[in-house]
């Protein structure tokens, strides 16, 4: 039966906007959706002293901003190499990364860091010119320390 | 002629009541009011709500509130429901940012109503990396009729800051409301070609209803002659198209329908519109008096009490007495809008008649 009605009501707005009355069905003046756009991150990550690239290293992407938590999570490659990206406000600038060794002594034991990413200074690429504002991508390279304790 | 509708407009008016009668059907919630605070920073003549300085009324926990969104969102497409922050003053409560990222983490576009006293370009700021997506601020004429209405001097400037910063943000939707008396009645062109320079997009005009701090100010009103200029104007700048100007959603307008706002006239409340007042009273628009209120968030589901209750508003039938019973547009007015309705559920003004009595 909804589904009826909002499909007659569609109708109905095109036949006003076909008799020249264009009404729009959001009033009062609302557009709704939300501006978003994608932050990536990506890099290599390695032993501070030895400079030997780290593999299976735990990255979470994370706005700073924001109150809850819901971020993209990645793990580095053999090579080292990790990429992580996050659909979020596209008004945010400041993200956290966080750097984690989730695999135990296996692959050496390394310090979990946090780094601040500022975005602000990049323009968006390809954006939709409505609520898709782009693309904002950076390179982020991390040196982790051994973790002695173990 | 006010009470002459063409052909043409009057099979329009016929399609959108059958546009009307089935949105009241299908109820989808799409605007929900918030009023967050009663406390207000100003002292306007005009102020609906009564709102005080420090009212007895404190604020709601943001939690409380929150706690309801959590509530609705199974229900809705938090996409498609803005959530407008509407007070009193609501730059006077000091966690606005984390009430609109609690909406925004949850998908929930918001905004805000404000005089924009408080709006500085680091408030702005802030709620714009809390993910606002729209503001409405309030202009109510040049320096003298504005800072009259709004009961204290500055108001002028800060409310002229205020739209600057927002227009000047492009991806913010924001508007700006003025709401027509007889001090400001002469400066409708002037205020136009301030807001052009300004960089403003839309424009929306309000007649002021004889309710709250209001009912008793004569030069609040507009005499029936104002009042047709008032659509005169808005017609003929509509249209220039260089500023979107609009009337708002107060009362049906005979002839003028579909000249003056996008939109026939459709009062939504209670069909799309929602609110949650201060002391957790469920209602649709916030200035619609107490005997419209539908429940209260402390003892009722939100969604349960929209599913189920609001019949008052999806069935208009009972407002076809007084002057409404005898009238030839009743069909496609069905009462002018809910806002009009004194506390015995009387109609305290209409718009129709008072375009009638112009000369």
């Amino acid at each position: 039966m909804k589904n009826y009605l909002s499909i007659l009501n569609k109708l109905i707005l095109m036949l006003l906007a076909f008799l020249g009355f264009s009404c729009d069905p959001n009033e009062p003046g609302v557009e709704y959706g939300m501006p978003c756009a994608d932050f990536k991150v990506n890099g290599n990550i390695v032993d501070e002293i030895s400079l030997e690239k780290i593999s299976n290293i735990q990255v979470v992407l994370q706005n700073a901003l924001s109150s809850t938590i819901h971020g993209d999570t990645a793990y580095s490659d053999e090579n080292g190499n990790y990429e992580v990206s996050l659909n979020d406000f596209s008004g945010s600038n400041a993200f956290i990364v966080n750097f984690k060794d989730v695999d135990g002594t296996r692959n050496g034991s390394y310090l979990a860091t946090d780094t601040i990413i500022d975005f602000s200074d990049i323009e968006f690429t390809d954006g939709d010119g409505s609520w898709y504002s782009g693309e904002k991508s950076k390179e982020l390279n991390i040196k982790l320390s051994p973790d002695e304790a173990l | 002629m006010i009470n002459k509708i063409p052909f043409k407009k009057k099979l329009a008016l016929e399609l959108f009541y059958k546009y009307k009668k089935n949105s009241a059907k299908l109820h989808k919630l799409t605007y929900l009011f918030w009023e967050a605070t009663l406390r207000c920073n100003l002292n306007c003549q005009h102020c609906g709500s009564d709102c005080k300085t420090d009212p007895k009324q404190n604020d709601m926990l943001r939690e409380d509130f929150i706690k309801v969104i959590d509530t609705i969102k199974p229900h809705i497409n938090p996409n498609e429901v803005l959530i407008a922050i509407t007070g009193g003053e609501p730059l006077m409560r000091k966690d606005l940012e984390q009430c609109g990222k609690e909406l925004f983490d949850r998908g929930f576009p918001w905004g805000i109503v404000s005089n924009g006293y408080l709006l500085t370009k680091t408030r702005l700021i802030s709620l714009l990396e809390s993910g606002l997506r729209s503001v409405t601020i309030s202009l109510d004429g040049l320096q003298d009729s504005h800072n009259w209405l709004r009961g204290k001097d500055q108001s002028f400037e800060k409310a002229l800051n205020a739209i600057g910063l927002a227009a000047s943000v492009s991806d913010l939707v924001s508007d700006v409301v003025t709401c027509v008396n007889q001090k400001n009645y002469n400066e409708l062109t002037q205020i136009k070609e301030l807001l052009l320079n300004m960089g403003v997009r839309e424009w929306r005009l309000f007649t002021i209803f004889p309710i709250g701090r209001a009912k008793n100010n004569e030069l609040l009103q507009l005499t029936p002659d104002q009042f047709k200029g008032l659509f005169e104007f808005i017609k003929t700048e509509r249209e220039k198209g260089d500023l979107k100007i609009s009337y708002g959603c107060e009362g049906f307008l005979g002839n003028y329908e579909g000249e003056v706002r996008d939109n026939f006239f459709f009062c939504r409340a209670g069909v799309s519109v929602a609110s949650i007042l201060a002391d957790g009273s469920i209602s649709a628009c916030p200035n619609l008096r107490n005997n419209f209120t539908q429940g209260n968030i402390y003892k009722d589901d939100f969604m349960d009490v929209w599913n189920n209750r609001f019949k008052v508003m999806r069935d208009r039938t009972w407002t076809k007495k007084g002057i409404c019973a005898e009238c030839n547009y009743y069909k496609y007015c069905q009462g002018n809008g809910l806002h009009l309705y004194d506390q015995n559920k009387d109609l305290m003004f209409c718009h129709y008649e008072r375009l009638l009595q112009s000369s």
